[in-house]
């Protein structure tokens, strides 16, 4: 919170002397802890995953979007997890599972991948700038390929805990049935320090 | 003469003969800057100005002055702000006679009060260590009503007008880029102005509306502004003479177009030229970070001659062939910066621009091209703006549109590169 009211206060300042040019800050976000781990499509389960995997590399030099990363918890050190700061899973790429030796990841078609759900959209309000900031945003709902976050005006909707101050403003509505947990709403989520929506995992991937 | 002051001699020497060996080396400068007199203060201004450059070192600001003052450059204009700094640091090492101060009364969020205005001049006079500003620029005065709430309801004007009487500010002027009534409306308010300083060049002149590309913003064409001052007997500034380097980085066609012309010349050669054909320009302001750049520009107006009919009927045509291009009419002012969001926006749209001018933009799939424009277009995409500050951040805020002088609508210019950068990372 306190790195989003600094990032808040910076443009007002610039504005005040009125655009001298120049960029604000970027925060390397750190990796989002997930409460339950995230495998790529393909992989069928968590278990299935962790008992095959012998952690060759293979798929994370070959993942285009920087999504595989190896991993540096004793657990499952250097074996592969996923995370959405620099890119997301694209429903079209399956070259992970073309590489993968072991059938830790198995072999899907990009078809049968737009249809398996690997984790589910969470949405984590008080960082989402409705809340934050008082300001319009709709990212996450404006890169979902599948068409699973619809923008709705506050005012519409019955919140139990509380809303925005502005009716007006939109907030995201996830609908989890359709969401296959890509990231793409994570990876362009503006809000600092840590996304206000992200994809939490599916220890038994499932499918449409 | 101590040791000190032979050290200086000798030093200053030294560097002025490493500058003439540069520039005897590369092209020589045939002939003198052209000048142009203004009819009422009689000032003998060059024809090219030395336009604000911002953020630069100390040192290369320094060596730019220093080139301009010395190839009879004597218009200096700058903006409140690091810029203005960097500038005075640099002429005050020179003798005030030598050169003419343009500084600017900058568009600000909220309007000024008389008080700030005040300390605003105060600040510029302090900071040259001089008792006269010698052109005074109210920046994009764009409509009656920004005139009404900026300069007449506090009273500036009518200080400002009192300060040019007692020879405070020598002449006063304003910058305009707007549609023509609003034009017109200004002029009804005020006539008096000592100049006005315009963007001109061979697009703006009948193309003001097409450069812009925003649908709905009819903005005034050069021409008629131009004829407009002449007809009121004010000096004209021209401002923006490349707009933003555009006409100087040309798609490949109309490049070789204006080279086959005059192979001996640069491309932006023709811009400049273009502005100094109409005598009522008093200078051309542009903005020259570069030694290269300035050498050029004024090699363009030295022994300067007019275009002739001809010449300015081939470039007509130039600049209709250059429209064709769907370019982003950006000019790097970087008045929409900081982005809140941390984008940079006018790196994004420099990079879409230079793609289209390689023609790097891939439309159809399967076209024998498209693989390698592809690959082109996404690699300097991510090579060139880093991931967080790329246009898919874009969250469509605005707070950038407000102040873009070119009347960009930047967060729908970044929906569509943004989209167009998705679809051509799909097609893997």
């Amino acid at each position: 919170m306190m790195i989003g009211a600094l990032a808040l206060a910076l443009p007002m300042e610039a504005l005040a002397q009125k655009a001298e040019g120049g960029l604000v800050p970027i925060h390397i976000r750190e990796q989002t802890r997930r409460n339950l781990p995230l495998v790529p499509a393909g992989s069928l389960s968590v278990d299935n995953f962790i008992t095959r995997c012998t952690a060759c590399g293979l798929c994370i030099s070959k993942c285009p979007e920087n999504v595989l990363r190896p991993s540096t918890s004793l657990a499952s050190l250097l074996q592969p997890t996923m995370s959405f700061e620099r890119g997301w899973c694209r429903p079209e790429c399956t070259l992970c599972s073309e590489v993968c030796p072991t059938g830790a990841i198995t072999r899907v078609t990009p078809e049968q991948k737009t249809a398996i759900r690997i984790g589910h959209a969470v949405w984590m309000k008080d960082f989402c700038l409705p809340y934050s900031e008082g300001t319009d945003c709709g990212n996450c709902a404006r890169h979902c390929p599948g068409a699973a976050i619809k923008m709705v005006r506050a005012g519409d909707l019955e919140f139990t805990g509380k809303g925005p101050a502005d009716p007006m403003i939109r907030v995201p509505l996830i609908d989890e049935n359709r969401c296959i947990g890509c990231g793409a709403c994570e990876h362009y989520c503006p809000s600092e320090p840590m996304a206000a929506i992200y994809i939490e995992g599916h220890p038994r991937q499932n499918e449409h | 003469m101590d040791r000190r002051d032979f050290l200086k001699t000798s030093l200053a020497a030294g560097s002025a003969l490493a500058l003439g060996a540069c520039a005897d080396g590369s092209r020589s400068h045939d002939g003198t800057l052209a000048t142009r007199v203004h009819p009422k203060s009689g000032d003998r201004v060059s024809l090219l100005g030395f336009g604000n450059i911002d953020e630069l070192d100390q040192p290369s600001f320094n060596q730019l002055v220093d080139y301009a003052l010395e190839h009879g450059v004597n218009y200096f204009d700058t903006r409140p702000g690091q810029s203005e700094e960097a500038t005075a640091a640099a002429l005050l090492r020179h003798p005030r006679e030598q050169y003419f101060i343009a500084t600017r009364f900058p568009r600000q969020d909220g309007n000024q009060s008389l008080k700030e205005g005040q300390e605003m001049l105060d600040r510029s006079l302090s900071l040259f260590r001089t008792d006269h500003i010698d052109y005074l620029v109210l920046e994009e005065l764009d409509s009656p009503e920004a005139f009404q709430a900026r300069f007449l309801d506090n009273g500036l004007l009518k200080w400002l007008l009192e300060q040019r009487e007692s020879g405070r500010i020598r002449n006063l002027g304003f910058s305009f880029h707007g549609p023509k009534e609003a034009f017109d409306g200004l002029m009804a308010l005020h006539e008096r102005w000592d100049f006005v300083q315009i963007q001109l060049n061979y697009l703006d002149w009948k193309h003001a509306s097409l450069v812009a590309s925003q649908p709905g913003l009819r903005l005034a064409d050069a021409e008629y502004l131009y004829e407009e001052l002449v007809r009121r007997d004010i000096p004209v500034i021209a401002m923006e003479p490349l707009l933003g380097g555009r006409l100087a980085q040309l798609p490949q066609g109309p490049a070789m177009r204006l080279k086959s012309r005059a192979p001996e010349r640069s491309t932006a050669s023709w811009a400049y030229r273009f502005c100094g054909s109409f005598p009522r320009v008093l200078t051309i302001v542009s903005g020259m970070p570069y030694l290269e750049q300035l050498q050029d520009d004024i090699q363009s107006l030295s022994d300067f001659r007019p275009l002739s009919e001809k010449e300015l009927a081939f470039l007509e045509e130039t600049a209709r062939q250059i429209l064709l291009f769907p370019i982003i009419p950006c000019t790097d002012c970087q008045y929409c910066m900081p982005c809140p969001y941390g984008l940079d926006i006018p790196g994004i749209f420099a990079h879409h621009n230079r793609c289209i001018n390689e023609d790097n933009i891939p439309q159809d799939a399967m076209s024998p091209e498209y693989r390698k424009a592809r690959r082109n277009y996404l690699v300097s995409y991510e090579r060139e703006i880093p991931g967080r500050r790329q246009a898919g951040y874009c969250i469509g805020c605005g707070e950038c549109a407000i102040h873009c002088p070119q009347g960009i609508n930047i967060p729908v210019q970044m929906r569509k590169i943004d989209n167009y950068t998705e679809k051509l990372r799909k097609n893997v």
